[in-house]
Formats: structure tokens, C-alpha cells, sequence
């Protein structure tokens, strides 16, 4: 009895196969198979120079977030400014590293909570079942139903200021963690019959025991994968709502508000605009390529195809 | 007559920016010094030459409802717009203030020699739409209703100038009549910018709904005003009946496009002519397009920070120089001005203008970037630094904190706001920016005073400072509480008085001097904070003429504008 409880949970992979490989090979299978595909690997590279730009990029500039210089306005690239300088002569470089540091932050941030909200709530509900399950069930349908954008922009307006970009990040996870929590809660509900689950069960293991540590386990792939591809959602609704001065308020600075900057100088004064929009753009790809590489690694079904095209 | 691209070396000693013009690229343009804004520019252009016929489509930000002038809500510079092609006035005004009467409608006017009767001419030929004479009796009309002499509920906006007629006496005919003024009245060419038939001054309910969502009585150059509420358009055409000189276009579209999508449509060809001011990027747009013509003339309007004196931080006048001597707003005329390449000139007058007689700079001590003094300012008024603190706290440990309301819709009031929140940061003044929604700005925060900074800009349909009693003077006396018009909720017994002077005043050299020491005056008790004069920026079809800035005019000739003959 207590043998199938120990191989199941370190395992954490599907057990179809009663031949699943022991823990570390797994995991360095799952790394070499990340490894060994391209876009992965150009994902992860790219988004490690974002990072190394986003942390450093400001330190290199020479200019400080915010500051500006007077004797440049509206000039474009050049040795003392990278990416030229905006309207009142701050540096493009400089404030679009600064602002991809923060929409960085807020992506990871909400990918984070919304998965971990979304992995707890689903679960609990698939496992415990009746009422629990459908008051669960009936929020989330709420806030799938209520227009999420525009209760954000609505919140963002009275939150702004007070605990900054932080609160931001807080309330964009409140709006995305619905979807991935009913497919958690799928996953419980067929996870929930399994002998190792039910053994534990009549073993006396409280609930929320077998929750944490025989289900979330068992679909840490799932989750992984979805974080990451949360991240990329998370970015474009932070620079989406700060694009429209709902998001991320002054003296804070993202993506989005130095995109909206020049938005209006698209045409004329293209440094304003290109260069963080290309840093946006990349850094969601990146994101994308990763998440996308993680969740064919990690995934049985598109892993038993890959690597035999790869043998032949 | 664009400022070319050529990189001039600063003259403006008073400006330590002026020298930074000469960048990398030369794509930053300075015209410094000599190339001052003339005092309008219309494109002109002599009828002869003009094509008869053709449409103007003319872009205004906000689709108006009240025409009537009179009432306190159609008090709108875009009303005035339209109305001008339409409507009565008394006086034409020239772009440097000078006046004559406006021939279709007045023949002849002028003053006695004690200043108190005003002698009016009418031109009988002048007839409203509906085919009534222009008489006396409307202009009688008009000041009766204006002073609030009359019985029931009429909104009037203002009286300045009527409340100080006595009496209107009829002349020989219905084309005849004189003003008695109780104290003569130095501006009185202000007087009649808009005259409105007699019944719709007399009827309570036509005066409020009769110019509502119509213009049902004209008698202008133009003629039958037609709105359409959906596309937001009023158009009005050519008066065939017209008596003076006719029209040259065959009508006016007067098309509601919200500021940002301006130069947008004036790219597509949708607008022929629209105001640029110091939008930065619809200039960057437009700079480089075949056929734009943009003015270059004086606007008889100022930008300026305003200070609430009524809050409780700005009380003290010690505070209000403190920030004053705060601010760098040459950095801030710069920011405005460069990207538009408008000279920066580094003076101001709150009430005349640089094209007019007696202009000069009084900023004096406390219109100079001084930020060690107004520390020092700060200091005497209690508001001291702690060590190590990074904002000023008072006697009770609470801290310097101001509330600086910005327009969300404006790209140039949000900079502005943000550099001035860091320069007063650096005397340890705390600035906390609220963005509020445009429409908002001024009947939500400016108006009641809830409200410690903003920026905005003042402009004047007339070239007398008189206008301006209302925004600096105060209510002193029997006047009682009510600030109206003072934004700033401050002023003295010194500065309301000047202004009487003024009303009073018909030598224009006196004239001008008191001008100035008010100015100077409201300089010492900073009212407000100018900033710059405002530019008489227009982007203009380069092939329409007669249209663009018109400086002190205030007004248009409608009749001569028109599209340039092949």
C-alpha cells in the first residue's frame, strides 16, 4: 500500500506507464530534450539578454530612469544616447530597459500567483467535490464572465500611486487564473479515482494533505508550462492597460507607458517607438518559444513523437 | 514661412537654453532673436485673387450646443468660431489692438471727451435672416439683458463693460442711439462683440433654448447654419442677401475632431486648416508635407501655472515665491516651445501681449530660477528640512505636499507636471501629480479650488486687459465672498483698484504702464506662474488664405477667406 504512495509522488509523471523513469533521469531527460531543441534554446538566450538588458541596461546608459537632458529633445540615436531621447529629452534606452524590468517583474509575478492560485482552487475543487467544488467553480465562472479589462481599468485608477506596480501585478493575477484552474480541476477529478490517491485516502490522509502533496505534484508539468505561457499573457495585459494609462503610473515606469509615449511619434521620431515595441515584441516570443519547448518536453504525448524523429 | 533649418547662434542672453539648439543632427531649430512672431498671419491674400466659391472644412474640438453667447455656457471660443461667420459685432479689431467699427453694421462710433457717452451709427441696410432691420431696439436689448436688468431667469456669463451703462437714448431714427456710462469706460470698443435679435434677449425660454442646438436668425456674411448631430458637423453657406462685400467661399464645414486626430485628418485632406499650438507630434507629422502653410504670429493667450492661494499650503505668499523662484521655466517653455520651433523668448505678461504697445517682462526677482533662495524662502515660512529628510515638514511634522491636477488627454500638461514635480522635489517641495479626465479639469478641480497647482492657458477675444479684472481682481467690500472668475482665490485691495484705473484710463501710454504694474503687482503676490506666450500655431491648407492666427483681431473677416485662384 504505502509502495504505490512513494513511487507515485516523486515521480510526478502520468503513471501510464508503470516503467516510468526514476526522478533524476527524468529531470535531465526533460533538460536535454529542452536542449536539444532549437527554438528553446534561442528562447532562453533571448530572453537572458533581456534580462542582462533589463538589469544592466540602465546601469550602462550613463542616464538615470526619469532624468533628463535638456539639451537634447527629440533627437535620435546617437553615441550619447542610444536610442535617441523622447519629447522632454529622457533617454529612450534607458527608460525602455527601466520599463522592461518592471513588465518583467509583473509577468513573472503574475504568472506565479495566477498559477498558484489556479492550481490550489482547481484542485480543491475537483478533489473535495460537491458544494466546495461548485462555489469554487461559480467564482471563477464570475470573473470569466465579468469584462476583465475593464474592471482593471476601473481598480488600477484607485490603486495607482498607493502600492504602485505592485497592486497592478496583484490584480491582473485576480483576473487570470480562471481558465487554468478548471483544467486543474479536470485533471483532479480523473486523478481523483486513482488507486495511489484512494489508498492514501483510506490511509486517513487528510485532504489537504493529498491535495499538495499526491495531485498538485502529479501535474507540475502542466503547471510549468502553463506559468510560462502566462508570463507572455501577463506582459501584454500590463502593457496594454499601461498603454492606455490605466496600468503602471508615473513615476513607475513599463513597457507600456514608453510605448504609449511614442505612439504618436511613430511615423516621425521612430526611436521613440521602435525600440521598446522591439523589446516587447521579443520578450513575449522568447517567452512563447519557451513556454511552447517546456510543455512538448514535458508532455508524453508530443515527447514520444519528438525524440523518435530525432533518432531516425 | 516656415523657420528654415538653419541653426542660428543664440541672442537671447536671458535664456541659458537658447544655445542648445545647435545638436548633432541640426534637426533642432532655434530662431532666436530675430524671428519674433509677427503680430498675425493669415496667409493673405487680396480678393481679387481668391476663386470664388469652394468649401472650407475647419476643424473644432468640441461640438457645441449653446449658441447663445450670452449665456454662461456658450461662453466657448468654438461658439465664437462659428458665430463669427454669422452674427453682428460692433467692432473690427486689428491684430495690434486698434479698433474701427464694423461698417456692415455700425457706420460710425465714438467717445465723448469726459469719456462718459458712447455714440453709435447703425447701417440701416443691415437686415436679419428673418427679414427685420438691425435697430437700436436689439442693441438696447442686448445691454439690458447683459447688465441683468431684466426680470426672470437669465444666465448671463458677464456684464463687464454693460454694468456700467446707465442709460441707452434713442437717436433721430432706429439707426441712432448713445450709451451713458455712470464712469467712463476706457474698452468700450469691446462692447456689442455679439449682437443677438431682440426677443431672444427679452423671452426668458428663447434666450436659454432659441441659439440651443440651432442658430434659427443671422445676419452675417454667411447664412443658414445646418447641424448634423451625427457626423458633428455645423455648415453654414454663403448669404446671398448678404449687403457687404460677398462671401468668397461657397460655405464653411465646421467639423467636430477630437485635438489628437487633427493632423491625422489634415494629412488625409479631411480638415483644411486646424490649430497646432505645441502639439509636438502633430507638427513632428506635418512639418515635412507639401503645401502646409504654418502661422507664425503672436496668440493673444498666455500658459502659466496657477496657484491656489485659498489652500492652505499657498496661503503664504512666502510659499508661493518660494515655488515661483522654484521652477525653471525656461525649461519649461523649452520643452513646449523647441519641438515646435518656436522662438523661446523668456518673457511673459499676463496682460498685454508681445505685439501690443507697452509689452515688457515683470518677473523680476521672483520670475528668476533661484531655487537657493526659495529654499531660504521655505525656511522663513516654517516649512523646514529636516537632515536626511527628503521633503520640507511645517511646525506640526506635517509635510510640503502639493496637489498638482493634470489633464489626462494632454501629453504636454502631464511633462509639464512631471518636471515640475522634480524641480520642486529638489527645494523639498513634494509634488503629487493627479491626472484627472480633461472635461473634469476645470468644473471638478480648477473652479471650486480643489486644487493646489495646474497649468492652463488664459486667452482674450479683445485686446484689453480690462477683461482680466475677473481672474485677478477679487470680491473686496460689498462685493462679498464670491470669487467668480479668480481661480487663484487671491488678490488685494491694490490690484483691484488698478484695475479701475485701467477701465478708466483712455491715455494708451498710462494705460500700458498700469498694465504693467499690475502684472508686476501679480508677479509679487504670484498668482499665478506664466510660462510662456502662447503660440499662434495653425496648420493651414497652403492654398487657403485669409485664415490662420489673427493675433489681437480677434476675429476673422469670414467674407474674405477663400482658396487661391490657379
Amino acid at each position: 500500500m504505502s509502495t504505490t504512495e512513494t513511487r507515485a509522488e516523486p515521480a510526478g509523471t502520468p503513471a501510464e506507464t508503470p516503467a516510468a523513469p526514476a526522478p533524476p533521469r527524468r529531470i535531465r531527460d526533460v533538460g536535454r530534450r529542452l536542449l536539444a531543441t532549437p527554438r528553446v534554446v534561442a528562447g532562453l538566450s533571448l530572453l537572458a539578454l533581456l534580462v542582462a538588458a533589463a538589469l544592466l541596461g540602465p546601469l550602462l546608459s550613463g542616464w538615470e530612469v526619469g532624468e533628463r537632458d535638456y539639451t537634447a529633445l527629440l533627437e535620435g540615436p546617437s553615441a550619447e544616447h542610444w536610442a535617441g531621447t523622447n519629447r522632454t529629452g529622457q533617454d529612450v534606452f534607458t527608460q525602455s530597459t527601466a520599463g522592461l524590468r518592471t513588465s518583467m517583474l509583473i509577468g513573472l509575478l503574475v504568472a506565479l500567483l495566477s498559477t498558484a492560485v489556479a492550481a490550489l482552487v482547481g484542485s480543491f475543487a475537483g478533489y473535495l467535490g460537491r458544494s466546495a467544488d461548485r462555489a469554487l467553480m461559480w467564482i471563477a465562472d464570475l470573473l470569466l464572465v465579468l469584462p476583465g479589462f475593464v474592471v482593471l481599468a476601473i481598480l488600477s485608477r484607485h490603486f495607482a500611486g498607493a502600492g504602485g506596480w505592485f497592486v497592478l501585478a496583484v490584480l491582473l493575477s485576480a483576473f487570470s487564473w480562471m481558465v487554468t484552474s478548471k483544467m486543474v480541476r479536470g485533471a483532479t477529478v480523473s486523478l481523483r479515482e486513482r488507486e495511489y490517491v484512494r489508498a492514501a485516502r483510506f490511509m486517513g490522509v487528510p485532504p489537504y494533505r493529498i491535495v499538495l502533496r499526491h495531485i498538485l505534484p502529479h501535474m507540475s508539468s502542466l503547471l510549468i508550462a502553463d506559468a510560462t505561457i502566462a508570463v507572455s499573457t501577463a506582459v501584454i495585459g500590463e502593457t496594454a492597460l499601461s498603454y492606455f494609462g490605466l496600468g503602471v503610473q508615473a513615476p513607475d515606469i513599463s513597457l507600456g507607458v514608453v510605448i504609449a509615449d511614442g505612439a504618436r511619434f511613430a511615423t516621425t521620431a521612430w526611436w521613440m517607438f521602435l525600440f521598446p515595441t522591439a523589446l516587447l515584441v521579443v520578450l513575449v516570443l522568447a517567452v512563447n518559444m519557451i513556454g511552447d519547448g517546456l510543455r512538448d518536453a514535458l508532455d508524453p504525448q508530443s515527447v514520444s513523437r519528438r525524440p523518435r524523429r530525432k533518432q531516425r | 514661412m516656415r523657420i528654415g533649418k538653419a541653426c542660428r547662434p543664440a541672442l537671447a542672453a536671458a535664456l541659458v537654453l537658447a544655445a542648445v539648439g545647435c545638436g548633432s543632427g541640426g534637426e533642432m531649430l532655434s530662431g532666436h532673436g530675430d524671428a519674433l512672431p509677427a503680430a498675425s498671419d493669415l496667409n493673405p491674400a487680396p480678393r481679387e485673387d481668391l476663386r470664388r466659391g469652394g468649401r472650407f472644412v475647419w476643424a473644432l474640438s468640441e461640438y457645441e450646443q449653446q449658441y447663445n453667447m450670452v449665456h454662461v455656457q456658450g461662453n466657448k471660443s468654438d461658439v465664437r468660431r462659428v458665430l463669427g461667420a454669422l452674427m453682428p459685432s460692433a467692432t473690427r479689431f486689428d491684430d495690434k489692438g486698434g479698433h474701427a467699427p464694423r461698417e456692415e453694421y455700425v457706420l460710425d462710433y465714438g467717445v465723448s471727451e469726459d469719456g462718459l457717452e458712447v455714440f453709435y451709427e447703425l447701417n440701416p441696410e443691415a437686415v436679419w435672416s428673418d427679414g427685420d432691420p438691425v435697430t437700436w431696439e436689439d442693441y438696447e436689448a442686448m445691454v439690458i439683458t447683459r447688465k441683468g436688468e431684466r426680470e426672470g431667469d437669465f444666465q448671463i456669463g458677464s456684464d463687464t463693460g454693460y454694468a456700467w451703462v446707465e442709460e441707452v437714448v434713442p437717436g433721430d431714427d432706429d439707426f441712432s442711439f448713445t450709451l451713458r456710462f455712470s464712469q467712463p469706460y476706457a474698452d468700450w470698443p469691446a462692447l456689442f462683440d455679439i449682437v443677438y435679435p431682440q426677443e431672444y434677449m427679452e423671452d426668458e425660454e428663447l434666450f436659454a433654448e432659441g441659439y440651443a442646438g440651432q442658430i434659427p436668425v443671422t445676419a452675417g456674411p454667411f447664412a443658414d447654419a445646418e447641424f448634423d448631430d451625427t457626423a458633428q458637423r455645423v455648415t453654414v453657406s454663403r448669404n446671398e442677401d448678404w449687403w457687404g462685400a460677398p462671401a468668397v467661399l461657397d460655405e464653411i464645414v465646421f467639423a467636430n475632431i477630437a485635438p489628437h486626430g487633427q493632423a491625422t485628418a489634415f494629412g488625409n485632406g479631411e480638415i483644411d486648416g486646424f490649430y497646432l499650438g505645441y502639439d509636438a507630434a502633430s507638427y513632428a507629422m506635418l512639418r515635412g508635407t507639401e503645401g502646409t502653410h504654418f502661422t507664425r504670429a503672436v496668440n493673444n493667450g498666455h500658459r502659466f501655472i496657477a496657484l491656489n492661494a485659498g489652500s492652505e499650503m499657498l496661503s503664504d505668499v512666502r510659499v508661493r515665491r518660494a515655488l515661483a523662484m522654484g521652477i525653471d521655466r525656461d525649461i519649461l517653455a523649452e520643452i513646449a516651445l523647441s519641438a515646435v520651433d518656436w522662438p523661446v523668448t523668456g518673457e511673459v505678461n499676463r496682460l498685454l501681449r508681445s505685439s501690443q504697445n507697452g509689452y515688457r517682462d515683470n518677473s523680476g526677482e521672483i520670475g528668476t530660477y533661484d531655487p537657493e533662495r526659495a529654499g531660504e524662502l521655505l525656511d522663513e515660512a516654517g516649512w523646514t528640512l529636516e537632515e536626511g529628510a527628503e521633503f520640507r515638514t511645517g511646525a506640526g511634522g506635517e509635510t510640503l505636499t502639493l496637489s498638482y491636477v493634470v489633464s489626462e488627454e494632454m501629453e504636454l500638461a502631464k511633462d509639464e507636471a512631471d518636471i515640475t514635480r522634480e524641480m520642486l522635489a529638489d527645494i523639498g517641495v513634494e509634488v503629487e501629480i493627479q491626472s484627472v479626465p480633461g472635461n473634469a479639469l476645470f468644473s471638478d478641480y480648477v473652479i471650486p479650488g480643489n486644487y493646489e497647482l495646474a497649468a492652463f492657458v488664459f486667452t482674450s477675444s479683445n485686446p484689453y486687459p480690462t477683461d482680466a479684472q475677473s481672474t485677478y481682481g477679487g470680491p473686496f467690500g460689498e462685493k462679498g465672498e464670491a470669487w467668480g472668475n479668480n481661480i487663484s482665490f487671491h488678490s488685494t485691495e491694490e490690484i483691484n483698484e488698478l484695475f479701475d484705473r485701467l477701465g478708466r484710463e483712455t491715455d494708451p501710454e498710462e494705460y500700458a504702464e498700469i498694465a504693467n504694474r499690475i502684472d508686476a503687482l501679480l508677479w509679487e503676490e504670484v498668482l499665478t506662474i506664466p510660462l510662456f506666450e502662447r503660440p499662434g500655431l495653425y496648420a493651414v491648407h497652403e492654398d487657403l488664405r485669409n485664415w490662420g492666427e489673427y493675433g489681437l483681431a480677434g476675429d476673422y473677416v469670414y467674407e474674405d477667406i477663400g482658396w487661391l485662384a490657379e
